[in-house]
């Protein structure tokens, strides 16, 4: 295990109580401003204290409260790197690179220009940070931190300052630079496409607190709460009552819709349940089929968008009401536009049952 | 007359080239009668070379560069730390320093006669410990002038700290960098330009300094006899008179304008400051 | 502006002791007819600071439509303020050298003496160092004086020179206890009654008004002439109010308040 991180603090109204671990591997926080995400890279860079906790990386103890151990930021040997960049304007490219490097001149420069060849930013040694473009100026400041050599890299909302075209060179280029050097990353964003193109594993923040930590697929389809769902971007969550249950098959009643679902968790009938499903998973059937979990819905409102529609279906009988998300494509080829009434399919793989709050 | 009519863009137009020239105006006589003083009064480039014009400038210079010196090194923490801080009082600890910057400076030499003159609250068991006392000494000259200037380059300093991005030293100590390197290696030279004003502003106060200086220090010739202190002393001798004040006036200009020019030349400008 | 710069000069000069008694109205008011109307600026020697207040405050008393202007200073200060132009209507000083300085530049009508004073050492109360005058001279004396010119100064210096006569050396040993030229004579007496001088040389009228704060010194008279007051209009058209109030000035009743302050009869 790489890093271990476990911390509690009290910081004026703010209670932060957060802990997880990180691997080889991008570990993304993921939430809303003032969630503790930057909270949370401040406390292992060494720029806050915990109250209390335990805080270390491949075995070396950053801070402890038992053991009274607290690291000073110069010697916790991480790198980090801020949305602003933080690159020193009077100094030059190949000093900022340098600055964090130990060693006589001619050493410490003839490392900044390799690790400045290997961003791709060869020659520039000598321009000030404000010539160059954002994405330059971003990949100056990435190998600025990793000039020490480290083997974590904080990234606190990095690309959110640049466009899109850049952002998606510049992640697939942090996915290389992650597997070149090593290196175990914890990466900060409120992004949810960026959250799920980078992380391995995904940490959901709320409120000083950590709602959620997993690999990303299973954050992602099995929020643990209706809060979770909520930031992950889950569209339909659906109170309902449990009213059928065997082994791992359930059925729920839906506004008077029953649904079929799986579930491992020890949800027993007339619990009252959330039921969960991704807009995007919700099929869209011109003829109403004698199958489980189909509602007749008509389209009360639509919303088209740069890669596909949103559409908010009304039930025409009993049932929820639901929002469905369709690719261009699908929705050209089924014809959407010319018909309003549609028999709605949510697959019992794809639905997603907590107990409720 | 309507403000949206465009006749009232052209009233504007002419009221600022107006206003603007007034402005202007006032301020080029007053050099400009010196100047003509200067020219017209034969004594006044006589009394430049005079003994007595020799010791006020050389007095002031060299207690108004102490003074500055003294402002740095005493201010410069003091102004880096209300820059980073935040406490209870801090706004009061924020005025306590400008307070001499919108006090008249006699305020400040009553202030100071009281702390430190012979029977100042510091100044009386001072004098009876050791003996030693502040009033009418060349020492004395360099506390009115500290109390009255040093403000101009904490607001400065203080002002040009916190135009500095936090973050950039928080980084800097993420690299390893010790809280000494990051200011003398990132927050100094961010900050350099507002410093450079600071210590100009202090520095040009220091050598103005007149009226605490008149009432704490007193006024000898040599020893606490400023330039400022020699152009009243000159005004109000007859023998003298105006030829005398406006010699060391000219003398004054020359000194600021020098230093002004100089400080330009050095001070970066902001936008090629990355360029170093 | 000319003035404003003047004024605030004169401030700067007088420091400690001036006072500024400036009242308002620009004789608007002409209630009797053929009574005094106007303002007059009133340039007085830093030591007539007091007398001058009440000779001003009874005069206006007097004249209901009449205003005084009191601008203190150093004589010499003044003096050259006048010969710059500054706009006095009555110019009173402390010395018959300044007073010449302003009739040389033709602006002063008949200089007339009114009063006479002394000048005396003063020493802080509760400092012993000085007990004579022969102890101005005394290694390790602090001792203020007034400026060369100022006359106060000046007749210090006259009076320690004319010691330095049946002594010599004296003279010499006293300037180089000297730590400090005062703007005028208010001046030398507060740093004396703050104790910072040991020693300093005031008119006795100064002294005086000190009361318990210095004790007086007096210098032997071989030494000192008394010092002699001009007052004189100013200008070649001096103003019926400045004519009348040096007048007053002159007259038994000004020259009662005057004794009253410690100043002698011419």
């Amino acid at each position: 295990m790489a890093l271990s991180f476990d911390a509690r603090l009290h910081l004026g109204g703010f209670d932060y109580e957060a802990a997880f671990d990180a691997d080889d591997e991008i570990v993304v926080l993921f939430g809303h401003s003032g969630a503790g995400k930057s909270v949370t890279l401040q406390l292992i860079a060494g720029l806050l204290r915990p109250d209390t906790g335990r805080i270390a990386n491949d075995g070396r103890v950053f801070f402890d409260s038992a053991s009274s151990t607290n690291l000073r930021p110069q010697d916790r040997h991480v790198g980090y790197v801020v949305q602003e960049l933080a690159l020193f304007p009077h100094l030059s490219v190949a000093e900022n690179v340098m600055f964090g490097m130990d060693g006589p001149r001619s050493e410490r420069q003839r490392r900044a220009s390799a690790l400045l060849e290997r961003f791709d930013l060869g020659g520039f040694e000598d321009r000030a940070p404000r010539s160059l473009s954002g994405g330059q100026r971003q990949r100056v400041a990435l190998a600025r931190a990793l000039g020490r050599e480290v083997p974590l890299l904080l990234l606190d909302e990095p690309f959110s300052a640049l466009d899109d075209s850049l952002r998606r060179t510049l992640r697939s280029e942090l996915l290389r630079v992650r597997r070149e050097f090593g290196l175990t990353v914890l990466f900060v964003t409120h992004d949810l496409r960026e959250a799920h193109l980078l992380a391995d594993r995904l940490a959901i923040f709320d409120q000083g607190r950590i709602l959620q930590f997993g690999p990303r697929e299973e954050v992602f389809r099995r929020p643990v709460s209706r809060r979770v769902a909520e930031l992950t971007g889950v569209a339909n969550v659906l109170p309902g009552v449990v009213v059928a249950r065997n082994d791992e098959h359930i059925q729920v009643d839906v506004s008077g819709l029953r649904l079929h679902a799986r579930t491992s968790e020890a949800i027993g009938v007339g619990q009252r349940v959330e039921v969960m499903i991704r807009a995007e998973r919700i099929n869209l059937r011109r003829v109403e089929e004698a199958m489980p979990n189909v509602v007749a819905a008509e389209i009360r409102d639509e919303h088209a968008y740069g890669a596909g529609h949103t559409l908010w279906f009304r039930p025409l009988g009993d049932g929820p009401e639901l929002e469905v998300d369709l690719p261009s494509r699908p929705y050209e080829v089924l014809d959407v536009a010319s018909r309003k009434r549609w028999t709605l399919e949510l697959p019992p793989e794809d639905l997603h049952v907590v107990a409720a709050d | 007359m309507q403000l949206r009519s465009p006749r009232a863009d052209i009233v504007a137009l002419a009221l600022l080239v107006g206003l603007g020239g007034i402005f202007a105006v006032y301020f080029i006589l007053p050099f400009a009668g010196l100047g003509e003083r200067a020219i017209s009064d034969g004594r006044v480039w006589e009394l430049t070379r005079s003994s007595e014009v020799r010791a006020a400038l050389v007095l002031s210079l060299w207690t108004s560069v102490l003074a500055t010196l003294l402002a740095i090194v005493l201010g410069t923490p003091i102004a880096y730390w209300l820059s980073r801080s935040s406490f209870p009082g801090r706004s009061i600890v924020d005025a306590l320093i400008d307070l001499p910057i919108v006090l008249p400076p006699t305020v400040a030499g009553v202030a100071l006669l009281t702390a430190f003159g012979t029977r100042g609250l510091v100044g009386e068991p001072l004098d009876e410990l050791t003996g030693i006392r502040f009033t009418f000494t060349s020492t004395a000259v360099v506390m009115a002038q500290l109390l009255v200037a040093a403000p101009f380059y904490v607001r400065a300093a203080r002002a040009g700290f916190t135009s500095v991005d936090p973050q950039l030293e928080r980084v800097a100590y993420t690299l390893g960098a010790s809280r000494v390197e990051t200011f003398v290696r990132i927050t100094l030279p961010q900050a350099r330009a507002a410093l450079t004003a600071g210590i100009v502003l202090c520095w040009a106060r220091a050598m103005g300094e007149l009226g605490a200086t008149l009432i704490f220090a007193g006024s000898l010739e040599g020893k606490t006899r400023t330039m400022p202190l020699a152009i009243v002393d000159a005004f109000e001798r007859t023998s003298l008179g105006l030829s005398g004040a406006v010699s060391l006036s000219i003398i004054l200009l020359v000194v600021a304008a020098v230093v002004l020019v100089f400080f330009r030349a050095v001070t970066p400008d902001d936008r090629g400051s990355a360029w170093r | 502006m000319m003035r404003l710069r003047r004024h605030s000069l004169a401030l700067v000069v007088g420091l400690l002791s001036v006072a500024v008694v400036s009242c308002g109205d620009d004789g608007s008011s002409d209630a009797n007819e053929g009574a005094l109307a106007g303002n007059v600026v009133v340039s007085a020697a830093s030591s007539l600071t007091d007398a001058f207040t009440e000779l001003a405050e009874t005069f206006e008393g007097i004249h209901e439509g009449v205003s005084i202007e009191l601008n203190f200073g150093s004589s010499s200060s003044l003096a050259s303020q006048i010969v710059e132009g500054a706009p006095a209507g009555v110019f009173a000083s402390a010395n018959q050298a300044q007073m010449q300085v302003v009739a040389d530049a033709g602006l002063a009508n008949d200089p007339r003496v009114f009063a006479q004073n002394r000048i005396v050492v003063v020493t802080p109360a509760d400092n012993e160092t000085v007990q004579t005058f022969a102890d101005i001279a005394a290694d390790g004396v602090r001792l203020v004086l007034a400026g060369a010119e100022v006359p106060v100064g000046d007749y210090a210096r006259q009076a320690i020179a004319a010691a330095d006569a049946a002594e010599p050396g004296f003279e010499e040993a006293a300037l180089a206890n000297l730590v400090s030229e005062e703007a005028n004579v208010r001046a030398v007496l507060t740093k004396v009654e703050l104790g910072e001088a040991d020693a300093g040389v005031v008119y006795e009228t100064d002294a005086a008004i000190s009361g318990d704060a210095v004790r007086v010194i007096p210098i032997p008279s071989e030494y000192v002439s008394p010092a002699v007051y001009p007052i004189a209009t100013v200008g070649e058209d001096p103003s019926e109010v400045a004519r009348a109030f040096v007048a007053y000035v002159l007259s038994p009743e000004g020259q009662a308040i005057l004794a009253k302050y410690g100043f002698s009869a011419p």
